[in-house]
């Protein structure tokens, strides 16, 4: 291997580790996001929809979160802080572990795509009919519900890459306004020009995040981007979007 | 080395193995992944990884991508577009699509996702049996320990030669041993004893698995590593497995288009003579022309070659040729001047022509 005598890294998401200055050096140039807005980026909002569970869902929600609340607890205990891994690895060898399993993936499903956020989505691209939009999930199958709810295209790995273009030139042209997407849209393909993204779930990254946001920030005269992040009420998601905040306040946007 | 046990799937796991199909059954209409999702909810009755290919088995014979006409990709062209946010808007855009490819709106939106694995609709149009299930389990196991097998020793009783052909026409490298009783021992190289197309290799080797079924009786050693170190498999009958192929068809094999093409010509030809007796082994030669006998392969190493030869001479035969299918003709692989004498590369068809030209020419050497 040849090693570089000098090392330049350049990035528009720098990761969330010291990982940079150890593999390249410390930041020499940086450049916040809102130091773009106007030339380089879009102005833009974002806003946080607070979404309640309904009764059951709240109901339900409680009981998955303390099935595998208490026994994740109780390995951390035991284990002295061992990984996620670990933990997954080791409740998939027992009946109870697996049920524990199936809770906690249960609990992340319903707050994937609970009916508040449905009502939520839906009077969004009815009050911004037309626009351009983009609406993030967090996981392929709540793309898919959304995409088969509303008739929308959804674009994920499973979509060829001949669909997917054609789909992006739709968008494009304005025969097809919004797109669905968990993560083929972050980062790796051009997206035609969107006013609007619509967060329906996502993670804490912050990193991400950026990616996210960035496909709606492409600049043009008067334009003001809007992005909506749904998080449902008294769970994690709240303490994601308030990271994700503080990450996109640390890369020098609007907290 | 150690015998490791193998848990096949048998009739003792009829009950668990009810509760997915019940599961399925409940979930026809769901999106593949709905009936996953129950699926890895069930209380755990056995260990996961058994589990586990009880599901893939149960996918296996319930989810195969169903071919429609028109494509899942041109109905979403068709319907997906601006949000429908109403449930009277949805419907009128399902009837209009469904009208336009003259479809019933249930027939279009079941179109919809139907190439997506986890988003097509669980179908069933009858319940598949317990033992169905079990038997594809056993036939997804066997073929997967196969594909990574160093070496498989298969002894078979009764008449071992189609087996022998079908694993010719496999390209596995595989030798047939007499034993003291009715029994043939084929030894097959595995594909992590080969430095070769390792997956392809594994696949084709693992392909016999469907084979198994029509046998009567079968003993079965797998020598290979999964996970727990290297150690032998060993499966014999009774066990559940799909049933066993129809016979295939052979019009259009070479060596059967050979003898068709030889015979038209002129030549004295013998389909399928009884097999050789070389020392310790036994050879199946495909044809015997004009008193050479003639064997086609479709991969060889040249140790296999060299060994194939030696074997004929051991028996007291010079006289042979054996038909090698040879990768594309521009392949460095196997470049032709590297085939040892008495070897006619193929690609689809063997050329009569060319064997006879072979024959003759060997036929004048001081060997013929």
């Amino acid at each position: 291997m040849m090693v570089a005598p000098a090392r330049l890294g350049l990035t528009a998401t720098p990761p969330e580790s010291a990982a940079l200055e150890r593999h390249i050096g410390p930041v020499v140039y940086s450049l916040g996001v809102a130091d773009l807005v106007g030339d380089g980026l879009a102005a833009f909002d974002i806003v946080t929809v607070p979404i309640e569970l309904g009764r059951e869902e709240r109901a339900r929600y409680r009981e998955l979160r303390g099935k595998f609340a208490a026994r994740y607890a109780a390995f951390q205990r035991a284990t002295g802080g061992a990984s996620w891994h670990e933990f997954a690895r080791e409740s998939g060898r027992t009946a109870a572990g697996r049920e524990v399993l199936a809770a906690w993936r249960a609990s992340r499903a319903l707050i994937a795509y609970p009916s508040g956020k449905r009502d939520a989505l839906r009077a969004l691209l009815a009050h911004h009919a037309g626009t351009r939009t983009l609406v993030f999930t967090g996981d392929n199958a709540t793309a898919y519900t959304i995409a088969r709810e509303l008739l929308v295209m959804p674009v994920t790995c499973e979509i060829g890459r001949a669909e997917r273009a054609r789909m992006l030139d739709r968008f494009r042209a304005g025969d097809a306004s919004v797109l669905v997407s968990s993560q083929v849209l972050d980062e790796g393909l051009d997206v035609p020009d969107a006013e609007l993204a619509i967060v329906v779930g996502g993670t804490s990254s912050a990193r991400r995040h950026v990616q996210r946001i960035g496909r709606v920030l492409r600049p043009r005269e008067g334009k003001r981007a809007r992005v909506y992040e749904l998080a449902v009420e008294h769970t994690k998601e709240v303490d994601y979007v308030e990271r994700r905040r503080a990450g996109l306040a640390q890369m020098g946007g609007a907290a | 080395m150690p015998y490791h046990p193998v848990q096949l799937f048998d009739d003792a796991d009829a009950p668990w193995l009810a509760k997915l199909d019940d599961t399925a059954e409940a979930s026809v209409g769901q999106p593949w992944r709905v009936l996953l999702d129950r699926l890895e909810a069930l209380p755990l009755v056995t260990s996961a990884s058994r589990t586990a290919r009880a599901i893939a088995s149960l996918r296996h014979v319930l989810g195969a991508r169903p071919r429609v006409t028109p494509s899942a990709r041109v109905v979403r062209e068709l319907v997906l577009g601006h949000p429908v946010l109403d449930a009277e808007a949805r419907a009128d855009r399902l009837a209009a699509a469904a009208a336009r490819l003259g479809l019933t709106a249930d027939a279009l939106e079941a179109r919809l996702w139907s190439d997506l694995a986890r988003e097509r609709a669980v179908v069933m149009p009858e319940r598949p049996s317990i033992r169905r299930i079990a038997a594809a389990a056993n036939a997804e196991q066997l073929a997967r320990a196969l594909a990574r097998a160093r070496h498989v020793r298969l002894r078979v009783w009764g008449d071992p030669r189609e087996l022998v052909r079908i694993a010719a026409a496999r390209g596995l490298l595989a030798t047939a041993s007499p034993d003291a009783g009715e029994s043939t021992t084929l030894d097959i190289t595995g594909p992590l004893a080969l430095f070769h197309a390792t997956t392809v290799y594994g696949r084709a080797l693992g392909s016999l698995v469907p084979w198994l079924a029509g046998l009567d009786r079968f003993e079965l050693e797998i020598r290979c590593d999964l996970g727990r170190g290297e150690g032998i498999l060993r499966v014999a009958p009774p066990l559940l497995l799909p049933p066993a192929p129809a016979p295939q068809r052979r019009e259009h094999a070479p060596d059967v288009r050979l003898a068709r093409d030889l015979a038209a010509a002129g030549c004295d030809v013998t389909r399928d003579p009884p097999p050789i007796i070389a020392g310790d082994r036994l050879l199946f030669p495909d044809l015997c022309v004009d008193g050479w006998w003639l064997e086609v392969i479709h991969f060889a190493t040249a140790e296999y070659l060299a060994d194939r030869f030696a074997r004929y001479r051991m028996a007291g035969i010079r006289r042979i040729i054996v038909c090698l299918r040879s990768p594309a003709v521009d392949d460095p692989r196997t470049p032709a001047a590297d085939l040892p004498p008495g070897v006619l590369p193929f690609q689809r068809a063997i050329d009569a022509g060319k064997l006879r030209e072979l024959i003759s020419r060997s036929s004048r050497s001081p060997d013929g």
